[in-house]
């Protein structure tokens, strides 16, 4: 009890360091706990809505009518008619009204109930912003129909308009569904049929299969939407992969972060602590005895840090869950609640911490009492770089501020690192502004050198109209792995619409066939090597040789020659699905598939980031609070470490700036080292989270980030720097001269 | 006269008790002259030392050195005397660990505004040898060298030695202190002592004894002896 009472009172003697520890441990349990369960609910609640409602594998329009009944027979599949048509309710206030389905696509009821003759159910942020209550009359189309319920969609469940748009206005966009019969009534309505297969393998084969047969069968089709690539559903798997990545590896630096901490506290202490042990030990302490005593830090710190961290977590589960379902709407058939998941955020810090010190004590328990009743065997040690060190040409500034960084490796390294986890953090934000301002400003030119790609519903042949450039694609799985898929685009080799560049930055043409890196590395091939994929559209194998690569952010591409293509997949010479403009274009109704703007694209990314201001500052925030930590705590123990130095320096006359310059100034080299570092590394990890954006987005954001906001974080990571020394300021002004007067250090 | 203390007194209170360390003490001693104060442990030599040294605050009474009265100095005028006039040497030499020996020195050199060479000042305390050692690699006596060196580098007028043998034997004593005596020669430097060691005092010029904080005795010699002729 009476050791016990030793290790409250260290604690709260160095109250800092060990609340410092404290605070990393519940940021990280609370991230961890907070976010894998809010993905592991997210994901549940989108499977169990999928499956439930029957989320459509794909939905397609023909040229003429089909027997749905007999299709869903032949492909095992359930088939059904639908429909949606954009309807006006108020000026420049889209509707995009549903068809009631039965067995696809079936829509939830989330308040209210199923719509009879004349009435509508309308998605609740639409109905709660524009004012629409259950039972008010809203028109549609110019028909009146009563509100009876809010409704959520499995095949619209991210509602935006176009996949361009990125984020919702719900004052300008909503959905609705009304029976089939007053859907009929509606004007300028799309028929669409929506297809879900019983076998839940291989879909994209079956895709494949149920579009030959339609084509065999002398159908047109028009338009064919798998749901894999329909923004309004793959927003949802995207954000939860995006979500578990970062709920494993932001906790993860947390921890690791922690552990390298009290590492260093509990190393440390126990070194100033050696002539203690030695005393206890000479006094008939056990090891185990002593072994106990030191473990009651880090189990103490462990045990609060993770257990108020993982209680937060949990409650805060429900209101993150709830800010994410406000994106992406849906039923929640049933919440999860994973109590392992708590407890391992509990037991993991304590199992590491408590390991990590068992293993210190244990070193220094070896070290004979007698020795250790002197200071120790490692008082003074020297290391291999202090040794090696070949300085006597620095200014003595200089070289005391070197051997200050060498003088402990962890603790350069805890600061070196938490540096870098702070700058990622705080860059985390302004990175994806940059990509989006530099879209902007630079207008893609990078990467396209076209403002609008048309797709029409068939092949065209010959010439394209004045002013654009053809080109065609397929959509193509790996043949041994179809959860792998990627254009193949036949280009004109003269292109200048799309724009490669070889490995050493040199342009290039796509005159043969060019691999993306992205998709090299995804596909593990080089030059030289086969790639062999079936086409998403027919099932057919085509085998590719890769003759070139391209280093390009467009994403994961196969480009060749146009003619080559066309001869590859059969088509005449001169066939093109798309083409590519500058200006924008109008074309018959029923001609075209799908328009893409890129400055439409660029604009919903500056929608989007508008949006994410408040988080760009909570990261920024987060990021000081991180860093302020981190240096603190270090500066701290740079300054108790040098306490006798610090005292010695004052008796012999240097002024308390030019201590501060010495002692707290030693770290700035590590502090700026640690900020380079953290670029790169967050420009990595940034461009891995764009390459998951790419399938869903079709684009590519290029990794940027402008120098004035690497100027901007600089100036951020200094004055936290500034004010951790500031802190500790009074920590220097406080030793005593008497220290170096009544102690010797050697 | 170099140093003039004047009826110096000084007192420590913790809780309701209070101690009187120094009680009216008065001394002397001329420019270029070895001082000794001899005493036993707690007759306040190292108060008497600090406060000459100007890393303590007397009570009341003078201290006029080389002219100037430090105990009338605020705290940033008593740091720029110890960083331009003091030297100090102690008993357990207070080396910075991780700094190699040059580095030591360096540690004032830095902060003086006429230094001596290092190199000469390594040479004459014969530690040339040993300029990239650290003070873990050194030798009692040689780490009392290097404080020496230290001390002397910015070439002061006044050097304040604690105990400056007290951690030494016998052989290595005399030679630190066959050093001290070259400084005192060689740069002229004014040494001010303390040892509870009387056989020291036969190498000063002037020998102070303290008794529970009063001079109880000075003794003046006009001839000094050299270092190695002393014995204990």
């Amino acid at each position: 009890m009476t050791l016990f009472k030793k290790v409250i009172r260290t604690m709260l003697e160095q109250k800092a360091r060990y609340i410092g520890s404290m605070l990393l441990l519940i940021i990280s349990s609370m991230m961890f706990v907070m976010m894998n369960m809010t993905s592991m609910n997210l994901d549940n609640t989108f499977t169990t809505f999928s499956g439930k409602n029957a989320l459509s594998d794909a939905e397609f329009s023909t040229d003429a009518e089909i027997d749905v009944t007999t299709l869903g027979r032949q492909f095992a599949a359930s088939v059904e008619t639908g429909g949606t048509a954009d309807c006006e309710v108020n000026p420049g206030q889209t509707l995009r009204v549903f068809s009631m389905m039965n067995a696809v696509n079936i829509p939830a009821v989330q308040e209210g109930k199923l719509p009879g003759n004349s009435e509508i159910m309308l998605d609740r942020l639409f109905s709660k912003t524009n004012g629409y209550k259950i039972g008010d009359t809203i028109t549609v189309a110019g028909k009146e129909f009563t509100v009876s319920g809010y409704t959520l969609l499995p095949n619209f469940i991210y509602v935006i308009k176009s996949k361009e748009q990125m984020m919702n206005d719900p004052r300008a966009f909503g959905v609705g569904v009304v029976g089939k019969s007053d859907f009929g009534t509606l004007p300028d309505r799309n028929q669409v049929y929506a297809i879900r297969f019983d076998d839940r393998e291989n879909i994209k084969s079956q895709e494949a299969s149920v579009k030959n047969a339609l084509r065999s069968q002398g159908v047109q089709i028009t338009n064919w939407q798998s749901t894999e690539r329909k923004i309004n559903v793959s927003y949802v798997p995207m954000e939860v992969s995006v979500l578990s990545t970062m709920s494993a590896a932001v906790p993860f630096a947390m921890l690791a972060l922690t552990c390298i901490l009290l590492g260093m506290l509990m190393w440390r202490m126990i070194l100033s602590e050696s002539v203690i042990i030695g005393t206890f030990y000479a006094q008939g302490y056990r090891r185990r005895e002593l072994r106990r005593h030191y473990l009651m830090f880090p189990l103490l710190i462990s045990v609060i840090g993770s257990v108020i961290g993982s209680v937060l977590g949990l409650l805060l589960v429900n209101s993150m869950f709830g800010f994410m379902l406000t994106a992406f709407p849906m039923p929640v058939y049933e919440t999860i609640i994973n109590p392992l998941l708590a407890i391992f955020a509990i037991f993991l810090p304590v199992l590491i911490l408590c390991g990590v010190t068992w293993a210190i004590i244990g070193r220094t328990l070896k070290t004979a009492p007698a020795i250790l009743m002197k200071g120790g065997e490692t008082k003074g040690k020297v290391n291999f770089i202090e040794r090696g060190l070949r300085i006597d040409r620095l200014g003595f500034g200089m070289k005391f501020k070197i051997r200050e960084q060498v003088r402990s490796l962890s603790r350069t390294l805890f600061l070196l690192f938490g540096v870098v986890v702070a700058t990622m953090l705080m860059l985390y934000g302004l990175t994806m502004k940059s990509s989006v301002d530099y879209m902007l400003d630079e207008g893609m030119g990078e990467l396209y050198n076209l403002k609008y790609e048309y797709v029409f519903i068939s092949e065209k042949n010959g010439i394209p109209p004045a002013g654009t450039e053809k080109f065609n694609a397929s959509y193509v799985s790996l043949a041994d792995n179809e959860d792998i898929s990627f254009y193949v685009t036949g280009v004109l080799p003269s292109t200048d619409k799309i724009k490669l560049k070889d490995t050493y930055g040199q342009r290039f043409r796509p005159e043969k066939i060019t691999i993306t890196v992205p998709l090299a590395q995804k596909l593990n091939v080089n030059i030289g090597d086969s790639v062999t994929v079936f086409d998403t559209e027919n099932g057919k194998e085509h085998t590719f040789t890769i003759e070139k690569m391209a280093d390009t952010y467009a994403g994961d591409f196969l480009f060749m020659p146009l003619e080559q293509f066309n001869t590859e997949f059969g088509l005449p010479a001169n066939a093109y699905i798309g083409i590519w403009s500058d200006e924008a274009m109008t074309f018959a109704q029923g001609e075209i598939q799908s328009t893409k703007s890129i400055d439409a694209i660029v604009a919903g990314f500056g929608k989007l980031l508008d949006q994410m201001g408040p988080m760009i500052y909570g990261l920024i925030a987060a990021a000081f609070i991180l860093g302020l930590i981190i240096i603190y705590v270090v500066t701290g123990l740079v300054v108790d470490e040098s306490r006798s130095s610090i005292s010695l320096m004052k008796v012999f006359g240097y002024r308390k700036k030019e201590i501060g310059k010495l002692i707290l100034g030693s770290n700035t080299f590590i502090v700026i080292l640690g900020y380079l570092l953290g670029i790169p590394a967050l420009l990595g990890t940034v461009g891995a989270f764009y390459g998951s954006l790419t399938e869903s987005l079709q684009i590519v954001l290029p990794v940027k980030l402008n120098v004035l906001y690497i100027l901007l974080g600089f100036i951020i990571v200094m004055a936290t720097y500034e004010f951790a020394k500031w802190m500790c300021r009074k920590k220097v002004a406080r030793i005593p001269m008497s220290e170096a007067l009544k102690a010797g250090t050697e | 006269m170099f140093i003039i203390v004047k009826n110096l007194k000084k007192s420590y209170s913790a809780g309701e008790n209070k101690s009187e360390i120094l009680k009216e003490v008065s001394l002397e001693l001329e420019k270029g002259q070895i001082g000794v104060i001899l005493g036993p442990s707690g007759s306040g030599k190292s108060t008497l030392m600090n406060i000459i040294g100007g890393v303590d605050h007397a009570d009341s009474g003078s201290i006029h050195v080389d002219g100037l009265e430090i105990t009338a100095l605020d705290d940033d005028k008593l740091t720029d005397y110890r960083r331009d006039s003091v030297g100090f040497i102690f008993q357990f030499y207070n080396l910075i660990p991780n700094l190699t020996v040059t580095e030591n020195i360096e540690v004032v050199s830095n902060i003086s505004k006429a230094p001596l060479n290092i190199d000469a000042v390594l040479k004459a305390v014969g530690l040339e040898v040993k300029r990239r050692s650290f003070p873990r690699e050194l030798s009692g006596g040689e780490q009392q060298r290097v404080a020496i060196a230290r001390a002397i580098v910015k070439n002061p007028k006044l050097l304040l030695c604690d105990e400056p043998t007290g951690a030494l034997d016998y052989e290595t004593s005399r030679d630190v202190l066959s050093l001290l005596q070259k400084v005192n020669r060689e740069f002229g430097t004014s040494i001010l002592m303390i040892t509870h060691n009387t056989a020291i005092g036969d190498m000063a010029n002037v020998v102070y004894k303290l008794r529970s904080g009063e001079i109880v005795e000075a003794i003046r010699h006009d001839e000094t002896v050299a270092s190695e002729r002393i014995e204990w």
